[in-house]
């Protein structure tokens, strides 16, 4: 059944965006040209949501197809799912045979071709010459309605995904580290738990993923993002034609989840064949969206400052060789992690101390003019990723667009009595996990753990 | 290995996990429902073939203005009006101040110690290659004084307090004599030391450099000079501006008294011709084949590009197809070019299953063959060419990639009118044209092939018909013998 009536139009957001960027509180205000990009979103009657950012100045344009689904929605014992079908989605559908989507990407000169799973979603990405979108728009919409699933494919993609991870994890310093942390962070209760012992893609059945792709691949649950040199109403138009008659149920509710939680002040020691001893510190923060996570994003800016507090505090000292902190932000919480390789002979333990005092001392002597510098800096940096058609509709297609389209305003009400009270209220150290790696070439370069202790 | 590991962490995470509370499930198992409801008209006849691909567009036109600085800084500029921002780069060809065998290794060491930016200084780097080194940075529109003046603190100046200086040496040093036992770092100096030897500063690999900060502070004063420099502006700015700017910020910059001497070209490649740095810390097999091409000035270089892009540049080309989708030997396949001013390189490589790395390897040996042997088909030549062109273009889409792009491209000797007319050129290039120079520089004795990993995984290596594996050690620099 076609569901070919006219777009019902949700003009949810169509504005140009003046981006002034104002500095902190008590700081000195600096401006930034203006810049006016246009954004448009509708919603077919199938319910899939249509993100158009049109521009007659750029050369190219960008399609990112999200389904609102990743490895956070894999089912117990079926780990890994999300990122399998993912990559069968690259495997053909009923009108494109095997290998035929690369080619006929290749034939319209289109690049940038990738598939991402995150925790919260899937991406399908590519980038064409403006005058072939309608081939881009066919592919997803092929993709989308009539994916060709068989053993074979199954086979294959476990195959690659198994290699792929071995790159990820067991061949990089650090590979297993971030999934042992995330282990601790997020309780077994949690989507984001990882258990690094354990997968479930050997158990993963075709009729697994059929049902996968049944209930969460629907329109209703998909997001069509264009960015770049088109025409707004004709591509609206094509995506009612390649879409429209799609069908699919709503996705399943999930359900709501604690704010936040406290953990048990766990201490993880592993052991690898690596070069030098390694420290990752992590806490547990709120989602995407709370006021508290974006003064944590300013935080971990000024902590990272590229000779800021952290290199002063540990490799200007000569305890770490490298140092860095960031926030990673999600839908249904955050962690805020800080990682060290220490020096020749520098005990993790002394690394330890010093990050710790190091995150004490932010919240009670932070100035206005590193606050002023972390958001000037990811201003411009925001700023200048918006240059480019793939930039605009990956930041469309991240969650934070949800909150403003273009993202430029996101820090304006954060300063230093903001960023303090968050490390205060999420950075506490009875409230963090620590892993630390000691460098023994009878382990593999991923890691190994050898013993985890709860301290009072 | 890997069991071994996961076991080990399963036993030490469920051990961790039974003493914790019962978990509680707060998500439900999927709903695994059917679909119901309307079927979509998959048979429609829109639907049954893609949309008839539409004639390429023309390629994006680009104005080059440029002017010398009274010291002799030849500046390019690139207006961009239609986003409000602007970025900069100072490309310098270290070739001239280079001679010395260890030259490569110190540019590598001078970027890591005078050419980070110090504590407050945004949106700015600078790094060096065997090529030159360059220091970039970018801004809003207004932002030309403050990008330029950054520019020239980073290339000209020290800025950053004396013992921060000392503390970057040091750090730079152990860094340095750590990663000869970094599978990814040995692989690609294993890689150059096979094609350019390694007393030359495109292969030079030294286990034994300690350079004290006098001596990166001389290579600095020798290479950084304004002849032998080009600076780069792109974005929403006039040449008048650009003009005002460069000269508040570098017309001091004075050329030295004569010209430094061109680099000589590296020897030809010769000794091994398959080589091997044995490790354990990855448990994948790492593995390339290597060769030498043109010069980015030579009129088979639009040919060549191509070449490389059909055997391993994308999704649909020919080693990706076969040895990843096919024969499932290997999870990543690409290729590249690297140019120099005096020639350039050319690989072809994947990370291998190591059980298959071997088998992997052959078939990116039976990739090149093939085109060897018969020119590629038009689709696949049209494939790669929209496939380059589009990268290209891709490239051209943000100041900063127009600005390192033509900087780095100039000092390769090539105008910049020429550089922007790569694309045309590449879209010019015929399949007899791709055969020949696949026969000319893929000859199957031009090949050098390179593996990094278990020696358990190699024994059968000479299966390749490449001679007995030579083994090295992660610097390229002693050949060991064979495996």
């Amino acid at each position: 059944m076609r569901l070919g009536a006219p777009a019902h139009i949700r003009a949810l957001f169509a504005a140009g965006v003046l981006f002034a960027l104002s500095l902190c509180p008590d700081s000195e205000a600096r401006d930034l040209p203006g810049l006016s990009l246009p954004v448009e979103q509708h919603a077919l009657a199938n319910g899939l949501h249509v993100v158009l950012a049109p521009d007659p100045a750029v050369d190219s344009a960008t399609v990112i197809v999200r389904y609102d689904v990743g490895s956070g929605d894999d089912p117990t014992g079926k780990e890994g799912l999300a990122h399998l079908v993912e990559h069968m989605m690259f495997d053909g559908s009923r009108h494109v045979p095997h290998g035929e989507y690369w080619r006929w990407i290749e034939r319209a000169g289109g690049s940038g071709i990738n598939g991402t799973t995150a925790l919260d979603a899937t991406r399908y990405v590519a980038n064409v010459p403006p005058e072939q979108l309608p081939l881009l728009l066919w592919l997803e919409s092929d993709r989308m309605g009539f994916p060709v699933l068989d053993e074979d494919g199954l086979r294959r993609a476990k195959t690659l995904i198994a290699d792929e991870m071995r790159g990820k994890t067991g061949d990089q310093s650090m590979g297993w580290v971030m999934p042992v942390l995330f282990s601790e962070l997020f309780p077994s209760w949690h989507p984001y738990h990882m258990d690094p012992g354990r997968s479930g893609l050997d158990g993963i059945t075709l009729a697994d993923v059929r049902a996968f792709l049944r209930t969460w691949y629907a329109p209703r649950n998909a997001w069509l993002f264009v960015a770049g040199k088109i025409d707004a109403a004709a591509t609206l138009a094509l995506a009612e034609k390649y879409f429209g008659d799609l069908p699919g149920d709503a996705p399943p509710v999930r359900p709501g989840l604690p704010r936040s939680w406290r953990l048990p002040h766990a201490r993880i020691v592993m052991g690898a064949g690596v070069l030098r001893d390694r420290v990752a510190i992590g806490w547990p923060a709120p989602p995407l969206g709370d006021p508290v996570d974006a003064a944590l994003d300013v935080a971990a800016a000024i902590l990272s400052d590229p000779s800021g507090r952290l290199q002063r505090a540990l490799l200007a000292k000569g305890l770490v060789v490298s140092v860095h902190a960031g926030e990673s932000s999600q839908s249904r919480g955050s962690a805020f992690v800080i990682s060290a390789v220490t020096a020749d002979g520098v005990p993790a333990e002394v690394v330890e101390d010093a990050i710790e005092r190091t995150v004490d001392d932010l919240a009670k002597t932070i100035t206005p003019e590193e606050c002023a510098r972390a958001r000037s800096e990811w201003a411009t940096t925001a700023l200048l990723r918006l240059q480019t058609p793939a930039g605009r509709a990956s930041h469309l297609s991240s969650f934070d667009s949800a909150l403003e389209p273009w993202g430029l305003h996101k820090y304006d009400a954060i300063g230093p009595g903001e960023i303090a009270s968050a490390v205060r209220s999420v950075l506490a150290p009875s409230n963090r996990v620590s892993v630390v790696v000691h460098h023994d070439n009878r382990y593999p370069t991923g890691g190994v753990v050898l013993s985890r202790e709860e301290r009072p | 290995m890997t069991k071994r590991l996961l076991a080990l962490v399963a036993s030490v995470l469920l051990g961790a996990c039974a003493a914790q509370p019962p978990a509680r499930p707060l998500v439900p198992p999927l709903r695994y429902a059917g679909l119901d409801g309307h079927a979509p008209s998959e048979d429609a006849p829109f639907r049954a073939s893609p949309p008839a691909l539409a004639d390429e567009g023309p390629l994006p036109a680009v104005t080059v203005q440029s002017f010398a600085l009274p010291g002799s800084l030849r500046v390019l500029v690139v207006e961009r009006h239609g986003f409000p921002a602007l970025a900069a780069q100072l490309e310098t060809d270290i070739g001239p101040a280079d001679a010395g065998d260890v030259g490569g290794v110190l540019a590598g060491m001078l970027s890591s110690v005078f050419l980070r930016p110090p504590e407050g200084v945004l949106q700015t780097s600078g790094g060096c290659g065997a090529v030159g080194c360059f220091v970039s940075s970018r801004g809003a529109t207004g932002d030309l004084d403050d990008v330029l003046g950054r520019m020239a603190d980073l290339a000209l100046s020290e800025r950053a307090p004396a013992a921060e200086y000392d503390r970057r040496l040091a750090t730079t040093i152990k860094q340095y004599e750590m990663s000869g036992a970094d599978p990814g770092q040995s692989f690609s100096r294993v890689e150059r030391a096979l094609l350019f030897g390694n007393r030359h500063a495109y292969g030079s690999n030294h286990k034994a450099v300690r350079p004290s900060l006098d001596d990166l502070r001389d290579l600095r004063r020798r290479a950084f000079v304004p002849t032998s420099s080009v600076l780069v502006v792109v974005g929403d700015v006039t040449a008048d501006e650009v003009k005002a700017s460069a000269e508040r910020h570098f017309g001091s910059w004075t050329a030295p008294a004569g010209p430094l001497a061109a680099p000589a070209p590296p020897p030809d490649a010769s000794g091994a011709r398959i080589a091997a740095f044995h490790t354990r810390a990855i448990s994948q097999v790492l593995g390339a084949v290597v060769a030498r091409g043109p010069t980015r000035r030579d009129p088979d270089a639009p040919a060549f590009q191509l070449l490389v892009e059909m055997l391993g540049g994308s999704p649909g080309s020919i080693a990706f197809q076969e040895v990843r989708e096919d024969m499932e030997a290997a999870y990543s396949v690409g290729s590249s070019v690297v140019w120099y001013p005096t020639t350039s390189a050319m690989a072809l490589g994947g990370s291998f299953e190591r059980g298959q790395a071997i088998t992997g390897m052959q078939g990116l040996l039976d990739a090149i063959r093939g085109v060897r042997d018969a020119a590629p088909s038009e689709d696949a030549l049209a494939r790669a060419k929209r496939t380059a062109v589009s990268k290209s273009r891709r490239a051209f889409e943000t100041n900063e990639g127009i600005a390192a792009s033509l900087a780095h491209t100039v000092l390769l000797g090539v105008t910049p009118e020429a550089a922007f007319d790569f694309p045309r050129q590449i879209r010019a290039v015929t399949s007899a044209q791709v055969q020949a120079v696949a026969a000319r520089y893929l000859d199957v004795a031009r090949l050098h092939v390179v593996f990094v990993g278990d020696p358990e995984y190699l024994v059968t290596a000479q299966a390749l018909r490449f001679g007995m594996p030579m083994r090295t050690d992660g610097w390229g620099e002693r050949w060991i013998g064979g495996t």
